[in-house]
C-alpha cells in the first residue's frame, strides 16, 4: 500500500502560508462587515443580493458532485470511479459548510439569524426549507462520507502513532470479518439510495428561493432542475480539477489513470450538453413570449449592460467545454482540466446573471445604481475559497484521500484491536447517542414548525409535506448512525454475507 | 374589522414630497449620508417617484408610492422568520427586533417599498419620535402606515368610551399633503370616503396584474386619459 501522508516541504508550506494569508484577509473583512454593517459591501438598492447570495448557490452547487460521482455511480454498480469517490465525498462535505457559511455572511444580523430560524422558523419561507435541506445533506454526506472510511480509520489505528486513539474511537472496532462487511455495506447502501434525493432537493430548494419572488426571469418553473444541473455540472468541474491536482502533487498516475480523466471527461461532455439545453429553453421560452418587463432583462443579458459577462458565460460553459472534451483520444488530463476549469469561472458568472440583472430591472422607476463588489465581498470570497482548500487539505492529512483498503486487496486489520477497552465503547456510544439525539432533535423541531404552520393558518399543507419528506429522511439517518455505533463493532465472524 | 387602505389622486399631486417629509419626521427615518444616497441606499418610506413616459418626451408624472400594504403580500409569505406579516386589520407589519436582515422581503416586493439599513444610521441625539422605535443595523424597514398612530388613537377612543371615528387615525403624509391628494380610512367600510374614492372610475391599482391586491389605490390623472 502507498503511503498517502502528507506532501511535505517548501512547496507545501508555501501553498499553507497562502491559503491562511487568503482565510485571514477573509476575516479581516468580516470583522470590518460585522463593526461596520452591510454598507461596507457593494450592495445597495435595488441590487440587494450579490457576491454572497451568488457564492452561497455556487459553493453548494459544486458540493453536488460527490453524490452524484459516488452515490448514483455506485447505485448503478459503477467501479471505475472509486478511486475518486473519496476525493469528491470530501469536496462535498467542505464545500457544503463553506456555502452554508455564505448565508451567515449574507445577512444584516448573523447574530440573529440562526438562532432565529430555529426559534422562530416559519414554514412559507423557502430559506426555511433552505436551513432543512442544507442540514439534511450536511449529516448525510458526512455520513456517506466516514461509513466507506471506517476500514481505512482502522487501518490508521493499527498503524499507531500519538493519534491512533482518535482513530481508534473512530473505526468502531473495525476487523473487516464479515459480519461487519455486511452491516457497513447495507449502511453504505442505505445512505446511497438517501443522499441522491436529498441533493437533488437542496438545489431544487435553493432554487425555490428565487423562484417564489416576482423578480422578472426568477419567476420561472425551469429555475430548480436548472440549478441541479448546473450545480452538478460546477461540482464535475471541481472533482476534475481536484484530481488533476492530487495526481501531480502525490504522483497518483497508477490511481487516477488516463481512463478516468477520459470516461469523467465524457459525463462532462454530457452535463455540458444538457446544461446548454436548459440555458437555451430558458432564454428561449421568455424571448418568445414573456412579458415586456422579462424581455427588458434578456436583452440587458444578449447586448446590454451584462452582455460581455453573458457571452463570456457561453463561451466558458458551452464553447470550450464542448472543443476540449469531443476528443479525449489524446492527453485527457489537460483537456479535462482545462474544460473544468472554464465551466468552474463560468458557472459563477452564470448565478452572477441569474442574480443581478434581474434585480437591476425593478417595475416601478426607482433610482437604480448599478452593482460592483467592494473589496470586502472579494475578500470574503477569497477566504472562503481559502478555507475550502485548507479544509481539503486537512481531510487529506488525516485520512487517506483515496479508498485505500476498498482499493487494495483488504488485509484482515489487527484482531487484537477488536477488543477495544470499554472506555472507548463508551466514548464511540456516546458520539453516537450524541448524533441520533441532535437528529430526533431536529425531526421535533420540523414537527414544531407544521404545528406552528396549522396554528396560524399559514400554508400548513406545504408545512405537511415538507415535513412529511423530511422526518423520515432525518429519521432513516438516525437508525443508520445507531446501527452503525451499537451493532457494527459487535458483528459476528459468523454472520452471512 | 377595520380594513386600512389608502387613495392618492395623482391629479392633485403637485409632487411636492410634503408626504415624504412628513413621513421621515414622523417615523424617524435616517438620513443615511451623502455618499449613501449617491450609492442607492436612500431610506424613504414614502417616495415620490417620477414616471417619465417614452412616447410623450418631456412629459412626467409624479407616482407616490408608500407601502402599499397588499392584501396578499409577497414579501410576508418568504419571511423565514414572521418579522414581516399581515395584521388582522389589513396593514403589513414589520418587526424589527426580529428581523435577520435577509432581504428575501426586498427580493420578493415589486414595488421596492423596502429599505435596508446598510449601516447604523440612526441620529443617537435628542429629536426622534419616541413613539417609533428607531433602527439598527442590518435590518428592514418599511412604511407602517404610522401604526402607532392606529395604536394611540384606539387608546383614545377605548377611553372615551366610544368607537374609533373616521379621522382619529390619519398617518402623517396624509396630514400634510397640501392638495389633500391622499385619502386615509377604512375600506372594509361602504361610506367611508376612501371607499367613495377606491370605487372612482379612475382607481387603479400599481401591478395590478400581479395579483398582490394593494390597498393603496392610485387615482389616474383625468389629463392623461383625455391624451390617452
Amino acid at each position: 500500500m502507498r503511503d498517502l501522508g502528507p506532501a511535505r516541504g517548501p512547496l507545501a508550506l508555501r501553498v499553507d502560508a497562502a491559503l491562511w494569508g487568503a482565510v485571514a484577509v477573509g476575516a479581516v473583512a468580516l470583522g470590518l462587515q460585522l463593526v461596520e454593517g452591510m454598507g461596507i459591501t457593494g450592495l445597495q438598492q435595488p441590487v440587494f443580493w450579490g457576491v454572497y447570495t451568488i457564492n452561497f448557490v455556487y459553493f453548494i452547487g459544486i458540493a453536488h458532485a460527490g453524490t452524484l460521482i459516488s452515490a448514483v455511480l455506485r447505485l448503478v454498480g459503477v467501479t471505475w470511479t472509486r478511486p475518486i469517490s473519496r476525493m469528491a465525498e470530501v469536496i462535498t462535505l467542505v464545500m457544503l459548510c463553506i456555502g452554508a457559511l455564505q448565508l451567515l455572511f449574507h445577512v444584516g444580523r448573523p447574530d440573529r439569524a440562526p438562532l432565529f430560524m430555529i426559534l422562530y422558523g416559519r414554514f412559507q419561507s423557502p430559506l426555511v426549507w433552505d436551513l432543512i435541506s442544507i442540514t439534511a445533506y450536511l449529516l448525510a454526506s458526512a455520513l456517506y462520507l466516514y461509513l466507506p472510511l471506517i476500514p481505512d480509520l482502522a487501518r490508521l489505528r493499527d498503524r499507531g502513532g500519538h493519534v491512533a486513539w482518535v482513530y481508534a474511537v473512530l473505526a468502531l472496532g473495525w476487523v473487516g470479518n464479515p459480519g461487519q462487511t455486511v452491516v457497513l455495506r447495507r449502511a453504505v447502501n442505505t445512505m446511497a439510495v438517501l443522499v441522491v434525493p436529498i441533493a437533488i432537493t437542496v438545489h431544487s430548494v435553493i432554487a425555490f428561493i428565487f423562484v417564489s419572488t416576482l423578480q422578472p426571469l426568477w419567476h420561472s418553473t425551469i429555475f430548480p432542475p436548472y440549478f441541479v444541473v448546473g450545480a452538478i455540472y460546477s461540482g464535475l468541474g471541481a472533482i476534475l480539477v481536484t484530481m488533476a491536482v492530487v495526481r501531480v502533487s502525490y504522483e497518483l498516475q497508477d490511481r487516477l489513470t488516463d481512463l478516468h480523466f477520459r470516461r469523467l471527461g465524457r459525463l462532462f461532455l454530457v452535463f455540458a450538453l444538457v446544461w446548454l439545453y436548459f440555458t437555451a429553453v430558458e432564454h428561449l421560452a421568455v424571448g418568445y413570449s414573456g412579458g415586456a418587463h422579462e424581455r427588458e432583462v434578456l436583452w440587458r443579458r444578449f447586448v446590454g449592460a451584462e452582455a460581455p459577462l453573458f457571452w463570456t458565460m457561453i463561451a466558458a460553459n458551452g464553447l470550450v467545454p464542448l472543443l476540449c472534451l469531443v476528443s479525449l483520444r489524446r492527453s485527457p488530463m489537460p483537456k479535462t482540466v482545462m474544460a473544468a476549469g472554464a465551466v468552474l469561472i463560468g458557472m459563477w458568472l452564470e448565478r452572477y446573471l441569474i442574480v443581478v440583472p434581474s434585480l437591476m430591472a425593478p417595475r416601478l422607476p426607482v433610482a437604480v445604481v448599478s452593482y460592483w463588489p467592494s473589496w470586502v465581498e472579494a475578500g470574503v470570497m477569497l477566504g472562503s475559497l481559502g478555507l475550502f482548500m485548507l479544509g481539503f487539505l486537512a481531510f487529506g492529512r488525516l485520512v487517506p484521500l483515496l479508498p485505500v483498503v476498498e482499493l487494495d486487496d483488504p488485509v484482515p486489520a489487527n484482531p487484537a484491536s477488536r477488543s477495544d477497552g470499554a472506555v472507548l465503547r463508551i466514548v464511540q456510544q456516546a458520539v453516537g447517542g450524541f448524533v441520533v439525539l441532535a437528529v430526533l432533535g431536529v425531526c421535533v423541531w420540523i414537527g414544531l414548525l407544521v404545528d406552528r404552520a396549522f396554528l396560524l393558518d399559514d400554508v400548513p399543507w406545504v408545512a405537511v409535506a415538507v415535513g412529511s419528506v423530511a422526518v423520515p429522511v432525518f429519521l432513516t439517518m438516525a437508525a443508520v448512525v445507531a446501527v452503525v455505533t451499537i451493532i457494527l463493532p459487535g458483528a459476528r465472524d459468523s454472520a452471512q454475507g | 374589522m377595520a380594513l386600512w387602505g389608502m387613495t392618492i389622486d395623482l391629479d392633485l399631486c403637485t409632487g411636492c414630497q410634503a408626504c415624504a417629509l412628513a413621513c421621515k419626521a414622523e417615523n424617524n427615518i435616517p438620513d443615511v449620508g451623502t455618499v449613501d444616497v449617491r450609492r442607492g441606499r436612500r431610506i424613504a418610506w414614502m417616495e415620490v417617484l417620477v414616471q417619465t413616459d417614452p412616447h410623450h418626451p418631456g412629459r412626467a408624472r409624479f407616482l407616490p408610492r408608500p407601502c402599499l400594504h397588499c392584501d396578499d403580500p409577497p414579501c410576508t409569505k418568504v419571511c423565514p422568520v414572521f418579522a414581516t406579516f399581515r395584521d388582522h386589520n389589513g396593514t403589513v407589519g414589520q418587526v424589527y427586533a426580529q428581523c435577520i436582515g435577509c432581504r428575501f422581503c426586498m427580493a420578493a416586493c415589486p414595488y421596492n417599498a423596502k429599505y435596508f439599513n446598510w449601516r447604523t444610521y440612526h441620529d443617537p441625539g435628542p429629536g426622534q419620535n419616541p413613539q417609533v422605535s428607531v433602527r439598527g443595523k442590518g435590518v428592514v424597514e418599511k412604511c407602517t402606515f404610522c401604526h402607532h398612530r392606529l395604536l394611540l388613537a384606539e387608546d383614545r377612543a377605548r377611553g372615551e368610551g366610544r368607537p374609533l371615528a373616521p379621522g382619529d387615525y390619519v398617518p402623517a403624509c396624509v396630514e400634510a399633503c397640501p392638495t389633500g391628494a391622499i385619502t386615509f380610512g377604512d375600506l372594509a367600510d361602504p361610506d367611508s370616503a376612501v371607499a367613495h374614492q377606491a370605487r372612482s372610475p379612475r382607481a387603479f391599482r400599481l401591478l395590478e396584474e400581479l395579483g398582490t391586491r394593494p390597498k393603496v389605490i392610485h387615482l389616474a390623472a383625468r389629463r392623461e386619459r383625455d391624451h390617452a
